[in-house]
């Protein structure tokens, strides 16, 4: 009796360590999603590790390992989605995730394991006819499948974005000079439909101009960011938001955009302490060319005429991962030189950004900064210049992008590489 | 005397002379000021402009462009109370001047007092109250301004004023349509339309600016039909409110619309056959039936009426025709079986055609559709070699029927055994250097299958080779396929590929009992060759087919475990996720199915169309 319970216990402890070294080395603990070449959909793969997070399942977003991959537990149904939508992942036991985890974390590795904490709450600023290929924000998050909000100026107004992580802005114009399109397109329906509903709205919320409404929109996403809000721009929304910013008390709209003639010393008036990103700007006044300042480079009217597109390209700026993981966690992409694309800012020009904001790519040599970060209050914001990554000149009326067909853009990975990183759980920063 | 009125004169003609020259270098002077001054204007610098135009207008206070100029200038600087001032300097003069008072009311607007403004254009009113011009000018002062709602007052009283009601349309539908009051627009353009019927085109024009919009379609159409329920003879004011419907595509009630304006208009059926065409093009197909039959059953001598039984038979053939992906991966659907009867009508309706047209070209097209019907939906394939063979003797056929008919008969042919005819028909196109090259590829490849069938394999490979050398061929990826499969069993065992031959061949004649007890025998006899694989795949297409959907699902998934290297087992993991899908009705197996061709092979040229299948049976939002 006492030699069988004897054998049996031990038969007990060689089952239980059987399964647990088989369980180490053989099964499948976790998944990683790589963002490098292997990958064969990048953009779906934001979606992927978006919906892990809807689902409470962690993720780890490992800075510059394999060009910013997502680490997650190997949950069945994570792995039939990563199939349904044709995300590449690999399997990996528990001991090669404790190797790569073991790289990332050497400090002579630029290399960092964010953990993303929630999916972040999407606010997009859109007019109420707006359509989602009109803008590649919302194409990507259509894309990779990614939920977001609309909301438009009275939302904002009414402090709603408060109930919001992320706000993207549409190709806004906060100066409330319509983008700009009087001169080609006054008389087109879209346009005169646009300039209808924005009255309505200023004159519903009490402004005796849209100018105004816009204004006050602005300063409202500011004070959001400072209150800690991510804050993301693309095209003209970038610089038209600074502009309106540091234009509170000046009226720089000509006569058909508000009725009445701008301030003929808006140029001296204008503040620019109110900007996020710009100083020293030059307005320009004539109403009917279609560009708002100087930072814009190079400008509009003239860049389709000297831009080659063959030779039309930015590089993204390497940051250290442990050091400085906001701006690692912005530039994720396979690929640190990326194809150029137009919009109506496209560029924007070196000599006029503050000196706080950190330059996240530009085409070197040249004044042309691409994409820029910086912080404000609690929140951050980043401007990224061009309309679309995968259409070079995009002009009103194109058809809209198919995304499928660009799924490894990396223009676009720059896109969602700002929508993930409000989910990630503050560090403390190294020193 | 003399010499004293001579000196006179020229006393006096020098005096005139030294005035004349005074105002005149007074007059040069004031120009180049002037030019200064627009420079100063054109280069941004108002405030310098100004002094000068100030300066100048003190000696000249009755130039009009002086007037224009130092407006201008006071609004660019916002300087409204100086503006003011002018304007009233000038109402001195002409207290009367309509424009002026109304210009005088937008610069009120501008400094923000707007009661002065609506009193100064109440008084630009009370001058000529009962004139057009009048309101328009004060209208258009408003609307500057951006009071869009004031200044559609302001029309619509310049109407009750002049004892005009029509007055003004264009102006207050405009403003309406820009204020986004698309019901309010409408019925305006509705009067306009009202007075003349002709300009349907520009109100149509102006409307389309916003029915675009979901809202504004909707309340155009509700004004129109109210407007309608009030005039019902009005021609212009249906065809409008059968253009919105088509724009909604309410093709319905689009087409009760137009069988209005046809009997109306006495259009002989016209209205009526336009608006089948487009019901058919944009696939409405139900609606375009009717349209068509009542053109047929109203109007017997429309001139186009063989055009419009063709576009009849074609819809009826359309309707009951199916697309959908499963054909993608099999020659025929096996899980919508479709009867004789669904294609009755159709039929019917192309051999009236025949019988009522004979030797035209639309007689020789609708036997040619009698023929593609019989050969493809009902597989009746005596019938529809009679049909072409019919069309051949047509006169009236055009050359791409012709090719059309080489082919389709070469097929057929083929399917009923007669090898040397269905031959013959594909040569005959090869041969006809005129017809599109991808006519004559598919041709040349059923000469190489008719090579195959008749056991000379290295002739067929030959064949096949220069086919799948041209890679824009539409057919180069399946004589490719074939050219392998032939050159592997080639080597193994020429017997059973003989074999194997015959019993395909029986397939492709439909003879679907005979092929399986074909291929099962091969699978009895050699059990162990390479060719099985095929063997089985072809089985289970079979068993499909001829609705045994189990067994061929066992038959499959055998192929699938005895040969799991095997280059097909995408496709087999996707034929039966297909059988648990559409023949089964198993949802959840037929996800599972797909799920594991995801999981085994993500890069399969099944694997969009695996996902695409999992997401609908899911009830993605896609």
């Amino acid at each position: 009796m006492k030699f069988s319970v004897i054998h049996t216990g031990l038969l007990v402890l060689m089952i239980v360590l059987f399964f647990t070294l088989t369980f180490q080395s053989g099964f499948a603990q976790k998944i990683l999603i790589p963002m490098d070449l292997r990958q064969n959909d990048h953009l779906k793969a934001y979606g992927i590790a978006y919906w892990a997070l809807t689902k409470s399942i962690d993720v780890d977003w490992l800075l510059n390992y394999r060009a910013g991959s997502f680490m997650m537990d190997a949950v069945d149904v994570l792995v039939r989605e990563c199939r349904i939508r044709g995300v590449t992942f690999e399997e990996i036991t528990g001991s090669q995730a404790a190797q790569i985890y073991s790289e990332i974390g050497d400090e002579n590795s630029n290399m960092d394991a964010i953990r993303l904490e929630k999916a972040p709450k999407i606010a997009v600023y859109v007019p109420p006819n707006f359509v989602p290929w009109d803008d590649a924000v919302t194409l990507a998050m259509e894309y990779a499948e990614i939920p977001y909000d609309k909301v438009w100026d009275a939302e904002v107004v009414e402090n709603k974005l408060l109930e919001y992580d992320w706000i993207h802005l549409h190709h806004e114009d906060f100066t409330g000079q319509y983008g700009k399109f009087y001169a080609s397109f006054a008389a087109a329906p879209w346009y005169i439909e646009q300039v209808a509903m924005n009255e309505k709205e200023a004159k519903r919320l009490g402004f005796k101009k849209v100018s105004d409404m816009k204004k006050a929109t602005a300063r409202k996403i500011k004070e959001y960011v400072a209150s800690g809000g991510f804050m993301f721009a693309m095209c003209s929304a970038t610089d038209a938001f600074d502009i309106a910013l540091a234009a509170e008390n000046v009226d720089i709209c000509d006569v058909m955009y508000d009725g009445d003639s701008p301030d003929p010393d808006a140029q001296k008036k204008i503040d620019y302490s109110k900007c996020l990103a710009f100083e020293n700007f030059t307005l320009e006044k004539n109403p009917l060319v279609y560009e708002y300042s100087d930072i814009d480079i190079p400008p509009s009217p003239i860049a389709p005429a000297i831009v080659n597109p063959e030779t039309d390209y930015f590089t993204l700026f390497e940051f250290s991962a442990k050091y400085d993981p906001v701006p690692t966690m912005l530039t994720q992409s396979h690929a640190n030189i990326i194809k150029g694309f137009m919009g109506q800012t496209t560029n924007f020009k070196k000599s006029l950004i503050k000196k706080s904001v950190i330059i996240l790519a530009e085409k070197e040599g040249t004044q042309e900064v691409r994409y820029i970060h910086g912080n404000y209050g609690r929140g951050t914001f980043t401007f990224y210049g061009g309309h679309d990554p995968e259409d070079y000149q995009h002009a009103v009326g194109d058809p809209p992008t198919d995304l499928s067909l660009h799924k490894n853009s990396p223009g676009y990975r720059l896109i969602l590489n700002n929508i993930l990183f409000p989910a990630a759980k503050k560090k403390p920063q190294k020193t | 005397m003399m010499k004293f009125l001579i000196n006179i004169n020229v006393v006096f003609s020098l005096l005139v002379l030294f005035c004349h020259d005074t105002s005149l270098s007074q007059k040069v002077t004031s120009n180049i000021k002037l030019k200064v001054a627009e420079s100063y204007e054109r280069s941004g610098d108002y405030e310098s402009a100004l002094r000068i135009y100030e300066e100048v207008f003190k000696k000249d206070s009755l130039n009009i462009s002086l007037f224009d100029a130092l407006k201008r200038n006071y609004l660019q600087l916002k300087r409204y109370d100086d503006a003011i001032a002018l304007f009233n300097k000038w109402l001195k003069i002409q207290p009367d001047d309509i424009s002026l008072l109304a210009q005088l009311g937008s610069v009120y607007i501008l400094a923000s007092d707007e009661q002065k403004a609506f009193k100064v254009w109440e008084r630009a009113i009370n001058i000529s109250p009962k004139s057009e011009i009048t309101y328009l000018l004060v209208a258009n002062a408003m609307v500057e301004s951006r009071l869009f709602e004031r200044a559609i007052e302001i029309y619509k009283r310049g109407r009750t004023e002049c004892k005009n009601s029509n007055l003004f349309t264009s102006d207050i539908a405009y403003l309406y349509s820009i204020m986004l009051n698309y019901t309010e627009a409408t019925r305006e353009y509705l009067k306009l339309l009202s007075l003349n019927p002709s300009q349907l085109s520009y109100v149509q024009s102006r409307i389309a600016g916003y029915t675009a919009r979901a809202e504004g379609l909707t309340a155009t159409t509700l004004v129109v039909m109210e407007a309608i329920k009030n005039d019902s003879n009005n021609i212009a004011l249906q065809q409008l409110l059968a253009w919105l419907y088509m724009e909604g595509k309410d093709f319905e009630r689009a087409y009760d619309v137009y069988r209005l304006i046809d009997a109306k208009t006495n259009a002989g059926g016209r209205e009526l056959f336009n608006f089948a065409e487009r019901a058919f093009r944009e696939k409405y197909y139900n609606v375009a039936v009717k349209a068509y039959n009542e053109l047929i059953n109203t109007y017997p001598k429309f001139n186009q009426m063989p055009q419009a039984k063709f576009g009849l038979a074609r819809t009826l053939e359309e309707l009951v025709s199916k697309t959908d992906t499963t054909s993608v991966f099999r020659t025929y659907n096996p899980f919508s079986p479709i009867s004789a009867d669904s294609f009755a009508n159709a039929l019917n309706a192309y051999q009236n055609i025949v019988m009522q047209y004979p030797n035209t070209e639309i007689a020789a097209r609708a036997m040619l559709r009698i023929g593609i019907i019989k050969q493809e939906k009902l597989l009746d394939l005596e019938g529809a070699k009679l049909s072409y063979e019919s069309v051949r003797r047509m006169q009236g056929r055009n050359v791409s029927i012709d090719w059309e008919v080489k082919l389709r008969l070469g097929d057929v042919y083929f399917i009923l055994g007669d090898m040397k005819k269905a031959e013959n028909e594909y040569r005959l196109l090869i041969a006809q250097n005129s017809a599109p090259p991808a006519l004559r590829d598919i041709a040349a490849f059923h000469i190489a299958e008719i090579e195959y069938f008749n056991g000379n394999y290295q002739i067929a490979v030959n064949k096949l080779d220069s086919l799948a050398r041209n890679t824009l061929s539409d057919v180069s990826n399946d004589a490719l396929t074939m050219k392998l499969f032939l050159e592997e069993q080639m080597k193994e065992n020429r017997e059973v590929l003989k074999k194997f031959a015959d019993a395909d061949l029986l397939k492709r004649q439909l003879k679907f009992s005979e092929a399986l007890a074909a291929f099962e025998s091969i699978e009895k006899e050699y059990p162990s060759s390479l060719i099985i694989e095929a063997v089985l795949m072809n089985k289970g297409d079979i068993l499909t087919v001829m609705n045994k959907f189990e067994e061929a699902i066992l038959v499959y998934d055998s192929a699938i475990k005895s040969f799991p290297e095997s280059i097909n087992l995408d496709r087999l993991l996707m034929l039966t996720g297909e059988v648990y899908q559409f023949g089964l009705k198993d949802k959840d197996r037929a996800i599972e199915r797909y799920q594991s061709l995801l999981e085994k092979f993500s890069s399969s040229v099944y694997s969009g169309e695996a996902r695409k299948r999992i997401r609908n049976l899911r009830g993605d939002n896609i």
